[in-house]
């Protein structure tokens, strides 16, 4: 419809096509056929019941999808919305977080934590290579001894990884990860992207101990681009319900509420879901 | 779908796609850009290009011969790589299709490359049955 309002630009002719289009880019990705179906219905008043039982089965499948039992959060905004809504809801400006150079996407994640004022402590990388577990232990247990009283809390709020690194082909190993924070007995949560690994690559948000997991729709989900995903432990519930940024679109809270009986506080991607 | 499917189908389906596409990078000569069989991504693959040939050029030549996107190579690998994704709604036949799309393109875009790679995902599809 939008184009159809435009007026005529020139662009240069598309040669005719017969078959399909490969689209082999890792994301967006094909779109099954009986999800474009599905999908090809009316809209359905997202206040009325038939919705409301819609996300009650959307509720109680997807987080089988992380491996967690806890809260699934759906925005409808892309990748890049879950990541800010990770940050804004657990931490605050002049937070130390670790941060990786995976890759293109690290990079950005790492860009869009500093404009929250996040201090990242960002350790190099050459593109080739997933995160280092032994550079996460030992980065870790440094900020233990250097920060004043020992706590199990040192100055590092968060370590922040890309668990697939889209850019690269490279996918860091969070188990390994998750045990090096163990073993350098550190309190810091663990954030992870799991943007393009979701439903491709294993993945166990609650045994490998996770604390905000950063999905979206348009890669293992099979779904067109759309949809932001935060899947949240209780650790990471608890520091959003004490702190976190200013905050309104990406409230976790105000989700949650409103999820509980169905429904969003605004206006969903009614027709992602179905 | 994913449900019906089963979650660990779905992982054991893409680890096989991902396999299938190694190898057949490696029988065409080129490098696989993750140096560390451990993390390899069972999601896509980046292919790094000869030096002196440009990877925009190559994915250009695939997209107006053979009607194929495949994934650029973004920031400082931009023109160095370029990536093959292997994820989402996809069989053996979609993956075979891709590589000899690849493979054609290569040839095409005169990348020196050796042939073969897509008979070598071929071999190894056909020898290991659907998980
Ligand atoms: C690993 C990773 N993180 C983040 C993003 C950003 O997601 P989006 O483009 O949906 O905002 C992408 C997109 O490709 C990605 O692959």
């Amino acid at each position: 419809m939008l184009r159809a309002m435009q007026p005529a630009v020139k662009t240069p002719p598309v040669a005719p096509r017969s078959g399909r289009h490969f689209l082999q880019i890792p994301g967006p990705t094909n779109v099954p056929d009986r999800i474009l179906r599905a999908m090809d219905r009316p809209t359905i008043d997202h206040r009325g019941p038939e919705f409301a039982r819609l996300t009650a089965e959307i509720f109680a499948g997807i987080g089988q999808v992380f491996g967690t039992p806890g809260p699934v959060i759906i925005f409808p905004s892309s990748g890049t919305g879950a990541w800010e809504a990770a940050i804004v809801n657990t931490l605050k400006p002049g937070d130390r977080v670790l941060m990786f150079e995976t890759g293109h996407f690290a990079m950005l994640w790492k860009k869009l934590a500093e404009r929250f004022g996040l201090a990242v402590d960002f350790v190099a990388g050459d593109w080739r290579h997933g995160v280092d577990p032994e550079v996460v232990e030992s980065r870790l247990a440094e900020d233990r001894r250097s920060s004043p009283g020992a706590s199990a809390d040192g100055a590092i709020k968060a370590v922040m990884v890309v668990h697939n690194e889209t850019s690269t082909g490279v996918t860091s190993r969070i188990p390994l990860i998750r045990r090096a924070i163990d073993r350098a007995q550190h309190g810091a949560l663990l954030m992870v992207d799991v943007i393009s690994s979701l439903a491709s690559i294993d993945y166990r948000h609650a045994e490998w101990g996770v604390d905000v997991s950063v999905g979206c729709s348009q890669k293992g989900l099979m779904l067109p681009p759309g949809l932001g995903l935060n899947a949240i432990s209780d650790k990471a519930l608890a520091a959003a319900k004490q702190g976190g940024m200013p905050r309104s679109y990406w409230d976790w809270e105000d989700m949650r509420r409103n999820n509980a009986s169905g429904f969003f506080p605004y206006t969903p991607a009614t027709n992602l879901l179905y | 779908m994913l449900r019906e499917q089963g979650l660990a189908a779905v992982f054991a389906r893409h680890a096989r796609h991902a396999e299938a596409t190694r190898r057949a990078v490696r029988a065409w000569g080129l490098e696989i850009l993750c140096a560390d069989p451990a993390e390899y991504s069972n999601v896509l693959t980046a292919v790094v290009m000869p030096a002196g040939h440009d990877a925009d050029t190559f994915r250009a030549a695939v997209l107006s011969r053979f009607d194929m996107s495949l994934g650029v190579g973004l920031a400082k690998l931009a023109g160095k790589a370029f990536r093959i994704g292997h994820v989402g709604d996809l069989n053996d036949l979609t993956l075979v299709g891709t590589l000899a799309g690849v493979e054609m393109g290569l040839t095409v875009a005169g990348v020196p490359h050796r042939p073969g790679g897509t008979q070598e995902a071929l071999t190894f599809l056909s020898g290991n049955s659907q998980l």
